[in-house]
């Protein structure tokens, strides 16, 4: 037996097991790869219907005690799954989840989502005629489904880690350090956040990675969101900022995704939330999101040095680096 | 570097030539994907061996200026991060902050020339 039958078979115990009968898997592949996450798309049948399932295994980091990459938040398997049941509850459009992986399975850490048509690929979404209906309503609609995540029952969330400002960048800086890779603007927007930390943050749900490429859109809205393994507590302005940084503009003019302004954003958010958007902290999340890419994109550059496994895709990311950096020290230049 | 002809950024001109003419367009899916982002990279590479020695001259002019003191471009750069998370480098400091516009714009120049602005 081959290791994709083998693994086909497993699947299609879980699926017979938890979803429906006959459960009969074909058509398995993988969408997605990486170490530590991985995306395949299948069919199973159900009954007399052969239907469209999503497999997310998302296994935790491979990190040695005390690294401090360990320390930042990821949510994985069954907390992921819970995470995505109580945003549908919030009214958070997201696939709807069919089971969830134990052990026994043998496939790791996961669960099975029904499959959500729709594209994510910034470039197309940007720019296709068809999908000119959603670029008008971008923005708008991205600041009601943030509002919602933000307004999601934390108490049932327990595995959530607390992620505030401070925080962030505490652990960022420690993640930075543990490469001894000295780049002097990291250094210096480490130091600016420190000193430019929002006051009077509050403490909610956070997605953690709420931008373009990880929403699903048909040709009017936001079909789904999806990667919620950097969910966390946090300030929620951390995702407004987080959505507008240029990298998640994929060459677009406007600041929010490439196609919206921040003023259908902010105004969408505080309608739904009851809550005004404080500026200043939207700006230190840029500002801070911008440091924190650059530090992601350093973290994956790197990881052979921990995985011992290279790409050329996590190489090519380690030279993104700058990118952010000198959007970083635009921003600066435009003073407060 | 030795004498020897072809010199190296014609040698990886021409391979990124062979992959992208001869190779990419046989491929699809993951291995089209991680050819085409290879091909990205050797450009990259040759970028950096023509334009690097200029823009490492200047950063170290401006770092000598900076630090007022000369040294090896990975010691001078190691120093001027310690001098900013210490504090003894002033974050507002404009000859610190173009010094930093200009290193980062010059690795751009590398790394993604079409990030620039201007």
């Amino acid at each position: 037996m081959s290791e994709l039958d083998e693994f086909s078979a497993r699947l299609g115990r879980v699926v017979a097991q938890r979803i429906g009968l006959p459960g009969e898997v074909s058509e398995v592949r993988r969408l997605t790869g990486g170490a530590t996450k991985a995306t395949y798309d299948f069919r199973a049948r159900i009954n007399d219907e052969v239907r469209h399932f999503v497999l997310q295994i998302s296994n935790p980091r491979a990190v040695r005690a005390g690294d401090p990459l360990g320390q930042l938040p990821r949510v994985v398997g069954g907390d992921d799954a819970a995470l995505m049941m109580a945003a549908a509850s919030s009214g958070v459009p997201v696939p709807e989840v069919k089971a969830v992986l134990v052990p026994e399975d043998g496939l790791g850490q996961g669960f099975i989502t029904r499959f959500v048509g729709g594209e994510t690929i910034a470039r197309r979404l940007l720019r296709e005629p068809e999908f000119a209906n959603l670029r008008q309503g971008f923005a708008a609609q991205c600041g009601r489904i943030l509002a919602r995540i933000h307004a999601m029952e934390g108490t049932r969330l327990p595995f959530l880690q607390p992620f505030g400002a401070a925080r962030q960048v505490a652990l960022y800086r420690a993640a930075y350090e543990s490469f001894d890779a000295p780049q002097p603007v990291i250094e210096l927007g480490l130091r600016w956040a420190e000193d430019h930390l929002p006051e009077n943050e509050r403490r909610t749900v956070q997605h953690g990675d709420f931008r373009m490429g990880n929403l699903i859109c048909d040709a009017h809205r936001i079909a789904s969101v999806l990667d919620w393994e950097l969910a966390a507590f946090g300030d929620p302005m951390g995702d407004l900022g987080w959505l507008m940084i240029r990298t998640w503009r994929f060459g677009g003019a406007h600041p929010v995704g490439g196609i919206g302004t921040r003023e259908d954003l902010f105004a969408a958010y505080e309608q739904e939330s009851g809550h005004r958007v404080p500026r200043k902290a939207v700006r230190f999340w840029e500002g801070f999101g911008c440091i924190k890419w650059a530090i992601m994109c350093l973290m994956k550059g790197e990881e052979h040095r921990r995985t011992g496994t290279r790409t050329v895709e996590a190489f090519a990311i380690g030279r993104r680096m700058e990118e952010p950096l000198y959007d970083f020290l635009d921003l600066l230049a435009e003073g407060d | 570097m030795p004498q020897s002809r072809p010199p190296a950024p014609q040698i990886l001109a021409v391979v990124n030539e062979f992959l992208e003419t001869e190779l990419l367009p046989g491929l699809e899916g993951e291995k089209w994907f991680n050819l085409k982002v290879a091909i990205n990279l050797l450009a990259l590479i040759e970028r950096e061996l023509a334009l690097a020695p200029a823009s490492d001259e200047a950063a170290g002019q401006r770092l000598g200026a900076l630090l007022r003191e000369e040294g090896p471009l990975a010691a001078q750069t190691r120093r001027l991060a310690a001098g900013i998370r210490s504090g003894e480098v002033a974050i507002d400091d404009p000859e610190l902050l173009q010094h930093l516009r200009e290193t980062t714009r010059d690795a751009l120049r590398i790394n993604n020339p079409r990030w620039l602005k201007s």
